[in-house]
C-alpha cells in the first residue's frame, strides 16, 4: 500500500469518525415534568443544536408513551402570556434552540398508560434537512428521560 | 499622626465594604408603586370552596399570580419558583415572617375548588389557590390591570392568555409591588424579604 493510499484511508477513517461524533441534531438538558393533579399535559424542556451548515426543521415529537406530543410556544407581549401551536420548527445552521419556560415547548399529552415520577418516558424527534447535505434524508433522533414532579 | 490614619483607613476600609453610603439593600427586580394601591372589595372562593375575599389577604404579605391549572408552561414554572423562593428565604432566615403564595385562577369555568385543592398542593404548604366566576373575578383583575382572555385552539379547546406579573400586597391589603416576568427564583429570594421588611 502506497503512503498515498495509507494517507486516504486514515482521512477516509478520520471523517467517519468525525461524523460519528457530531451528530447532525443533538438533544441535551432534557427536562420532563410529569402532569400536574388536575393538568391535562406534562412539558418538556431541552435545547436543540444543529450542527451542520444547513437548516434543520422538527417536523413532529412524538413519545410511546403519550397518545401525543405537540409543540408550542409562549409569546410574551407587553406581559401578556399567549401560547400558540408550533407545526414545525426551523433550526439555523450551526445554532441552537432552547425550549425553556416562558418560549417553546412540548405539551406531553394523554399518557397511554398511568406514568408517575421517575417513570423513564422516549422522546423522538422527527427532522430533515432544508437543504441537501451529502444525500441525507429524515433523521430520527430518541432520547430517554426520567419524569419529574414540580 | 500614624495612629489616627491607621484608624482612619480601617474606617474607609469598613464603609467600603459595608457599604459605600452606608444605604440600605434596596429591591432590585421588583417595581415599586408609588403609593401603596387598596384591594378592591371582592368575593372569591378558594380550594377548600371556602370564601375568599379581601380580608383573607390581611394580616400576611401575599404575592398574588393569575393564572390556571391547564396552563403547562409559565404557571407551573413560576409557581414553582414562587415555592423555591419562599423556601430558600426561611433557610436564610428561620423565625421570619414568609410570604403567602396564592394562585388565582383565570380560567375558572375549569378551575373548580376540587381541582385547584389538588394542583396547588403539588407547590408545597401555604399555597392558595382562589377560583370563582368571570363576573367575580373582574373587580380584582380591573383594579389590578390584569388581563386574562380565553383563546380558541383546534379541535374546540382552548387556552387562556393571561398577564404574567407577580403582585406584592402587604398584610393590609394594599398592592404594593410587582415582578415582570421573566422570572427568576433569585429575584424573588433578594426582594420579597426587603419587600417585606419595608412595609
Amino acid at each position: 500500500m502506497s503512503t498515498c493510499t495509507r494517507l486516504a484511508v486514515v482521512l477516509v477513517m478520520l471523517g467517519a469518525c468525525s461524523a460519528e461524533q457530531s451528530p447532525p441534531l443533538d438533544v441535551s438538558g432534557v427536562t420532563a415534568y410529569a402532569a400536574l393533579p388536575g393538568q391535562a399535559a406534562g412539558v418538556a424542556y431541552f435545547s436543540l443544536q444543529n450542527s451542520t451548515p444547513v437548516a434543520v426543521t422538527l417536523r413532529e415529537v412524538s413519545s410511546p408513551e403519550y397518545s401525543s406530543v405537540e409543540m408550542h410556544t409562549t409569546l410574551m407581549d407587553e406581559g401578556i402570556a399567549r401560547m400558540t401551536p408550533l407545526d414545525l420548527l426551523t433550526i439555523a445552521g450551526e445554532s441552537v434552540v432552547v425550549f425553556a419556560p416562558g418560549g417553546p415547548h412540548l405539551m406531553l399529552m394523554e399518557p397511554v398508560e398511568e406514568l408517575a415520577t421517575g417513570d423513564e418516558v422516549t422522546l423522538e424527534f422527527h427532522y430533515d434537512y432544508d437543504g441537501d447535505l451529502d444525500g441525507e434524508g429524515p433523521g430520527l433522533l430518541t432520547v430517554r428521560t426520567p419524569l419529574l414532579s414540580r | 499622626m500614624a495612629a489616627a490614619l491607621a484608624a482612619a483607613a480601617i474606617a474607609v476600609a469598613f464603609l467600603f465594604l459595608w457599604g459605600a453610603d452606608g444605604a440600605d439593600p434596596e429591591p432590585e427586580f421588583a417595581t415599586l408603586l408609588p403609593e401603596p394601591l387598596p384591594l378592591p372589595e371582592f368575593s372569591l372562593s378558594d380550594q377548600h370552596g371556602e370564601p375568599f375575599t379581601r380580608d383573607s389577604l390581611r394580616g400576611q404579605t401575599s404575592l398574588l399570580f393569575f393564572g390556571f391549572t391547564h396552563c403547562p408552561d409559565i404557571c407551573p414554572a413560576t409557581l414553582q419558583q414562587l415555592s423555591l423562593a419562599r423556601k430558600q428565604i426561611a433557610e436564610a432566615s428561620p423565625g421570619d415572617p414568609l410570604p403567602a403564595i396564592v394562585l388565582i385562577s383565570v380560567d375558572p369555568e375549569r378551575d373548580t375548588p376540587g381541582k385547584l385543592d389538588k394542583y396547588v398542593s403539588a407547590f408545597g404548604e401555604d399555597v392558595t389557590g382562589v377560583t370563582g366566576t368571570r363576573e367575580s373575578l373582574l373587580p380584582l383583575t380591573s383594579a389590578l390591570g390584569i388581563f386574562f382572555e380565553r383563546q380558541p385552539l383546534d379541535g374546540g379547546d382552548y387556552t387562556v392568555s393571561h398577564s404574567t406579573a407577580v403582585l406584592v400586597v402587604d398584610g393590609d391589603a394594599n398592592f404594593r409591588a410587582l415582578f415582570s416576568a421573566p422570572h427568576k427564583t433569585e429575584y424573588f429570594v433578594h426582594d420579597i424579604p426587603l419587600l417585606m421588611a419595608a412595609q
